[in-house]
C-alpha cells in the first residue's frame, strides 16, 4: 500500500508545509511566516530544515513542485533566502496575479499598489490608537511593505515581489492558475506523474478578486491630510485662489458645525484600508484539489469567503465542485484558522473525519484577530491538528517530529 | 396682477442649469435654464440662503470656502443666472440652489403643503464639501455634502484622467440626495434597514423623484423626442429617454427592461437591495409610460391619419411639442402620486407592497376619476415586474386601497381638536410662505460631534431613534412651540385607553409621533377636503436576538376634522414580522461571514446599506 506525507513546519503565523509522494515527488507549499509570531525557526533555520528533509529523502537539492499560493510574507518571504540559490525547482506555481507578463494582472495591483503605498506613508504620522496602530502595522508588513515612507520604491518593491522573481528564476517551468475561468480547471502535471489538479481558486475574473467594496481612491489622500505634515501637498483645492472667500469673514455656520464638516470630508480608516488589502491580497490565493493516489487534499492556501462563496452550496460554481470537496481526505486549513477563510458549509461537507492541519500562533494582541478562532477548531472536531499547541497526544496518522518542530501526517494513497 | 408701482416681486426665479451630468454627456449641449419659486436671498461672500435652502460652499478638504454667488445681483439674475461652466464654482452653487429648489417645489406641490425641517431649519448644500466619488446626507447637520473627485487613472470612462469631476453637477445626484434628505424628514425610522426594502425604496424613491423631475423640463423632452423619433411606433419614445437618463445614475440596464417582460421571479429570489431597488424604479416607470401611452393615443392617431404609422423624416415641430408637453404632464402626475404616497406609507419598516399601496391610495384621494387610468397602469406595471401586494384579495384598483376604517366608528373630541387646530397652523405655514420676506423663528440644533469613522456616523444617526424609547424627550421632538403644542396633544391622545390597541400598537410602550401632517383629499362630491396624517412610532432598543437591529412598530392614520380615523397603517410587534426581519439578519450574516465568529450584524447591515454607503457604491 503506497503512503503520503505531509509535514507540517511549526512556523508559527506562517505556512510551510512538505509533501512527499510514494515515487519520492516533493511539493513545497509556501515558506514563511509573520515576523511578529514566529515559531520554532528562523528564516534561514526554516530554509535549511526544509532543504535538508528534501535531500535526506532524495539525495538531491531539487523539488519538484513548489506552490506560492499568494504573496504574503507569512506565505512567501523565506523564498528570498540564498540557500535557495543552490536548489532546483521542476515547476513553481502561482495563482495567475502573480504572472508579470499578465497585463490585467498588472492592472488589478498597479492599483492597489500606489493605494497600499500612500496607506503606509500616512501610517506613521497618524493620530490614532496604538492596538490600531500595531494591526495596521502587521497586515502593511505582511503586504511587503516595512519601510517607512515607502511610496518612492517602485512597484516591483512592494508585496514581496522580490521572493516571487527568485521562484520563477529557479523554477523549469512556471504555471499561473487558472487559465480559464472554467470551474474546476483540471490538469495533469508532467512534473508529478498519476497527479491530478484541480484548481478551484482564485477567480479568472478580476472584479471577483476584488469583490470587496474597496475604499475609495481619495481615502489615501484624506489619510495623508489628516497626517498633516509633509503629506500637505496632496491637498490642492479644486478652484485656485481667486475664488476663494476671504477666511476671515463673517461665519454662516457655527465652528462646530465646520469642525462636523471637516470631520466628515476627512473621515477616512486606515484600519478599514488595510484589511482591504489584506483581504484582496487573500483573495488572490490558490485554492487547489490534489489527487494523489486515492487521496484528495485540499489545499486552500489563504483563500476568504470570496474565493469559498463560489464553490459552497448557493455559489455558482458549487455543483461543480461538490464531489471534489465532499471527497477530500486532508485539509489544510486556511489563513491560520480566521474566521472568513473557512465557511461554516466547507466544515459540513468535509465531516469531523477528515484530518486537518492548521498552521498557526495564537497569542495576544488584537492584530491577531481571536486567530485561530475556537469556535472552529471545535467544529472541526479532534482530527484537527494546530502547529502552535497540538494535542499531548496525536490523532491516528499524526506523528511529532523531533524537537516537535514539525508535524507529520502519513497517510494511504 | 400687481397691485402697486411698488410690486415688483417676481413670482419665479430663472437659472441655468445642466440637465444632463457633464460626466455622461460630454458631447452636444445640455444646458437649460429651469424656473424655481422666487425667494429672496441673503448673501454673506461664505454662503446664501433663502427662506429654506442655504448653500455654503465650504471645502472640508481644504478648509477653504469659495465665495458665494450673488443671485440677486441684477446683472446676474438678468442672465438667468452665470453660464453653465465647470470650472465656476460659482455656477456649481447656482446648480445645486435651482435644483434643490426644485426637489421641494415638488414635494410641497405634491404634499399640498410646505416641507418643513425640524425647528424651521433649512436644508444646507456643500457643493464642494470633500473629495470622494460620492455625495450624501448628514442628518447631524442637516446637510447635503457633495463631493469632487479626479477620474480614475485606468478607467476614466467618458472623462480625461485626472480630470476634476464634480458630482454637484450631476442635476440626478443634486435630486437624488435632497430627496434622501426630504424622506428622511418625513420618515427618519426608514434608516433602520429592517428589511431589504427598506434602504431599497430610500434608494428607488431618490431616484424616482430625479428622473421624473427631469422629465417636467419641457426643454429636454422636447430635444429628445424629437431626437428618438425612430421609436415612436414600437414603443414609447419616453423609454429611449429613460435609457439615456438612467445611465446617468447608472440605471440605464434596469430602465431598457422596459416593456420586454422583465422577471418577475427577481424580487421573490434576491435580498440585494440596489437589485431590489433597481426594480421598483423600473416598475415606476414602467407605469409611467404605460399612462403617457394612453394619454398621447388620440395625438398619434390624429397625426398619422389613424393609421399609427409616421412618415419618414423629422417630425413635425407641433407633434414633437405636444408629445414632449403630454410627457412633461405625465411625469408631474406619476412624480404627485408617489411623492405623496409618503404620507400613506407606515413610519416603519415598509416593504414595496406597501408602497404600492399608499401610490394608489394617495392618487385616489386626489383624483377619483382618474381618466388616464394611471392608478390601474401602475398596478399592471408593478405586477409584471413581480412586486405583489401583500394581504389582497385580487390586484383591482378597490382592493388596493388601503383599508379605509368604519364610517361608524365614533369621533374623538381629543382627535377632533388636533386636526382643527393643525389645519389652523397649515393655513398660516401656507400663509407665511408667500411671504417669505417675513423671518419664521428657527432653531438651531447644536452640531453633533466630530466623526471619526464611518461607523461612528451610522451609530449618530440611529441613537437618535432608539432614544425615543426612554420617553424623556416628550411625545415629539420638536422645538416650534405651535407644532410641538399639536404633537403634544397628539400623544394625550394616543395615550388614553384603547387606542394604542386599536391602532395595532403596544398598550403599554410610549409612543412618539415622529410626523404629523395637513393632507388634502377630493371627496366624492368633488369637495376639497383637508384632514391630518399622522405618524406614531413605538421605536424599540437594538435587540440582541436580531443582531442588534431595533425592531419597532408604528402606525400612519389619516383623521378628518370630526375626529374620526379613516386610514389606519399599522405595523404592531408581531411575531410574524419579527420573524421576518430576524430572517433577514440571519441571510445578510451567512452573506457576509460564514461563520465562526460571533458578529453583532446589525451594525455591519446599518453600515452597508446607509444611504450614504449605498450611494458610495451607485455613484462609483
Ligand atoms: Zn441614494
Amino acid at each position: 500500500m503506497s503512503e503520503l506525507r505531509i509535514r507540517m513546519y511549526n512556523v508559527g503565523f506562517g505556512d510551510c508545509f512538505l509533501l512527499t509522494l510514494p515515487d519520492d515527488k516533493t511539493i513545497l507549499v509556501d515558506c514563511g511566516f509573520h515576523n511578529n509570531a514566529p515559531g520554532d525557526y528562523s528564516a534561514k533555520e526554516l530554509v535549511a530544515q526544509v532543504i535538508a528533509d528534501v535531500v535526506a529523502l532524495t539525495g538531491k537539492k531539487w523539488i519538484d513542485v513548489v506552490i506560492a499560493t499568494h504573496r504574503h510574507r507569512d506565505h512567501v518571504f523565506a523564498f528570498n533566502d540564498p540557500q535557495w540559490d543552490e536548489v532546483q525547482f521542476g515547476e513553481v506555481w502561482f495563482p495567475w496575479v502573480d504572472n508579470p507578463k499578465s497585463a490585467e494582472a498588472t492592472k488589478l495591483w498597479r492599483k492597489h499598489h500606489a493605494f497600499t503605498m500612500h496607506l503606509a506613508a500616512a501610517v506613521p504620522s497618524l493620530p490614532i490608537a496604538p492596538e490600531k496602530r500595531e494591526e495596521i502595522e502587521f497586515l502593511l508588513w505582511n503586504a511587503g511593505i516595512d519601510e517607512r515612507g515607502a511610496p518612492a520604491l517602485g512597484f516591483n518593491a512592494w508585496s514581496n515581489e522580490d521572493a516571487l522573481e527568485k521562484l520563477r528564476r529557479r523554477a523549469k517551468k512556471r504555471r499561473y492558475l487558472p487559465r480559464t475561468r472554467k470551474v474546476p480547471e483540471t490538469f495533469e502535471p508532467e512534473a508529478l506523474p498519476g497527479v491530478t489538479v484541480h484548481v478551484l481558486g482564485p477567480s479568472r475574473n478580476p472584479s471577483e478578486i476584488v469583490e470587496e467594496e474597496p475604499p475609495d481612491p481619495q481615502t489615501f489622500k484624506r489619510l495623508a491630510l489628516n497626517a498633516g505634515g509633509e503629506n500637505a501637498w496632496l491637498a490642492e483645492p479644486p478652484f485656485p485662489p481667486v475664488w476663494r472667500a476671504p477666511p476671515d469673514d463673517e461665519r454662516v455656520i457655527t465652528a462646530a458645525d465646520e469642525a462636523r464638516i471637516e470631520s466628515l470630508a476627512r473621515q477616512a480608516d486606515a484600519l478599514f484600508a488595510a484589511e482591504f488589502v489584506d483581504h484582496m491580497i487573500n483573495s488572490t490565493s490558490l485554492l487547489l484539489v490534489l489527487d494523489i493516489g486515492k487521496a484528495r487534499l485540499l489545499l486552500p492556501g489563504d483563500a476568504e469567503w470570496g474565493t469559498w462563496k463560489r464553490l459552497v452550496p448557493g455559489g455558482a460554481h458549487a455543483d461543480a465542485c461538490k464531489e471534489l470537496l465532499e471527497t477530500a481526505s486532508f485539509f489544510k486549513v486556511g489563513h491560520h484558522g480566521s474566521h472568513n477563510a473557512t465557511p461554516e458549509d466547507l466544515v459540513k461537507m468535509l465531516g469531523k473525519s477528515v484530518p486537518a492541519m492548521i498552521s498557526t500562533k495564537s497569542g495576544k494582541g488584537n492584530f491577531r484577530k481571536g486567530i485561530p478562532l475556537p469556535k472552529l477548531l471545535e467544529a472541526l472536531g479532534a482530527r484537527a491538528v494546530r502547529s502552535d499547541k497540538p494535542p499531548e497526544k496525536l490523532p491516528k496518522g499524526f506523528k511529532r517530529g523531533p524537537g516537535g518542530h514539525f508535524i507529520d501526517l502519513t497517510m494511504k494513497c | 396682477m400687481r397691485k402697486s408701482p411698488q410690486d415688483i416681486r417676481p413670482e419665479r426665479r430663472a437659472l441655468k442649469i445642466f440637465a444632463f451630468d457633464p460626466m455622461v454627456a460630454r458631447a452636444g449641449d445640455h444646458r437649460v435654464t429651469i424656473d424655481v419659486p422666487y425667494s429672496k436671498m441673503q448673501w454673506r461672500p461664505k454662503g446664501f440662503r433663502d427662506d429654506r435652502i442655504e448653500v455654503i460652499d465650504y471645502d472640508g478638504a481644504n478648509n477653504t470656502y469659495y465665495t458665494a454667488i450673488q443671485l440677486d445681483d441684477a446683472q446676474i439674475a438678468m442672465q438667468d443666472g452665470v453660464e453653465p461652466a465647470e470650472a465656476d464654482p460659482q455656477f456649481h452653487q447656482q446648480m445645486v440652489y435651482a435644483v434643490a429648489a426644485r426637489v421641494l417645489e415638488n414635494f410641497d406641490r405634491a404634499l399640498g403643503r410646505r416641507v418643513r425641517f425640524w425647528g424651521n431649519e433649512r436644508l444646507r448644500l456643500f457643493p464642494h464639501a470633500f473629495e470622494g466619488r460620492n455625495a450624501f446626507f448628514d442628518p447631524g447637520t442637516n446637510s447635503v455634502l457633495f463631493g469632487y473627485f479626479r477620474a480614475d487613472e485606468d478607467d476614466a470612462g467618458a472623462n480625461l484622467p485626472g480630470q476634476l469631476v464634480f458630482t454637484c453637477l450631476s442635476h440626478d445626484i443634486v435630486a437624488h440626495e435632497v430627496t434622501h434628505a426630504v424622506l428622511d424628514r418625513l420618515h427618519r425610522h426608514f434608516r433602520e434597514p429592517t428589511n431589504p426594502h427598506v434602504p431599497a425604496l430610500h434608494e428607488a424613491f431618490a431616484d424616482i423623484v430625479a428622473m421624473l423631475q427631469r422629465f417636467t423640463f419641457p426643454e429636454v423632452v422636447r430635444r429628445v423626442m424629437s431626437d428618438t423619433r425612430g421609436d415612436l411606433l414600437r414603443r414609447s419614445p419616453l423609454l429611449e429617454i429613460g435609457a439615456q437618463f438612467g445611465a446617468a445614475v447608472g440605471l440605464g440596464e434596469a430602465l431598457r427592461t422596459v416593456g420586454q417582460a422583465p422577471d418577475p421571479t427577481l424580487i421573490a429570489r434576491t435580498r440585494e437591495p440596489h437589485r431590489l431597488g433597481r426594480v421598483l424604479v423600473a416598475a415606476v416607470y414602467e407605469g409611467f409610460v404605460r399612462a403617457f401611452e394612453r394619454r398621447t393615443k388620440d395625438l398619434i392617431a390624429i397625426a398619422t391619419g389613424g393609421s399609427g404609422r409616421l412618415p419618414e423624416g423629422d417630425l413635425h415641430p407641433d407633434l414633437v411639442a405636444r408629445l414632449a408637453s403630454e410627457g412633461a404632464k405625465t411625469a408631474q402626475l406619476v412624480l404627485t402620486m408617489v411623492i405623496r404616497a409618503t404620507d400613506y406609507l407606515p413610519p416603519v419598516d415598509p416593504t414595496f407592497s406597501d408602497f404600492l399601496r399608499a401610490m394608489v391610495t394617495a392618487d385616489y384621494e386626489l383624483h377619483r376619476a382618474d381618466e388616464i387610468r394611471l392608478r390601474a397602469s401602475m398596478i399592471e406595471a408593478f405586477r409584471i415586474h413581480g412586486i405583489r401586494p401583500e394581504a389582497v384579495g385580487s390586484l383591482s384598483v378597490e382592493s388596493l386601497l388601503l383599508d379605509p376604517r368604519d364610517p361608524a366608528d365614533s369621533p374623538n373630541e381629543l382627535l377632533a381638536k388636533c386636526v382643527g387646530e393643525l389645519l389652523h397652523l397649515g393655513m398660516r405655514d401656507m400663509k407665511r410662505s408667500t411671504m417669505a420676506e417675513k423671518e419664521e423663528k428657527r432653531f438651531l440644533r447644536p452640531a453633533p460631534p466630530k466623526v471619526e469613522s464611518s461607523a461612528d456616523f451610522i451609530k449618530q444617526q440611529h441613537v437618535e431613534l432608539v432614544r425615543e424609547e426612554d420617553d424623556k424627550q416628550g411625545d415629539i421632538d420638536e422645538p416650534d412651540e405651535d407644532w410641538a403644542d399639536i404633537g403634544k396633544q397628539l400623544g394625550l391622545w394616543a395615550k388614553t385607553e384603547g387606542t394604542r390597541a386599536k391602532l395595532g400598537l403596544d398598550e403599554k410602550r410610549p409612543v412618539q409621533i415622529t410626523g404629523f401632517h395637513p393632507v388634502h383629499r377630493i371627496a366624492a362630491g368633488g369637495e376639497l377636503l383637508v384632514e391630518m396624517v399622522a405618524h406614531l412610532v413605538q421605536a424599540g432598543a437594538p435587540d440582541d436576538e436580531l443582531g442588534g437591529l431595533a425592531f419597532s412598530a408604528g402606525a400612519t392614520i389619516v383623521a378628518g376634522i370630526d375626529g374620526r380615523l379613516r386610514y389606519v397603517i399599522s405595523k404592531p410587534f408581531s411575531k410574524e414580522r419579527r420573524a421576518r426581519v430576524s430572517e433577514w439578519v440571519r441571510a445578510f450574516e451567512r452573506d457576509r461571514n460564514p461563520g465562526f465568529r460571533e458578529l453583532r450584524p446589525g451594525d455591519t447591515l446599518r453600515e452597508a446599506f446607509s444611504s450614504r454607503a449605498m450611494d458610495g457604491r451607485r455613484w462609483r
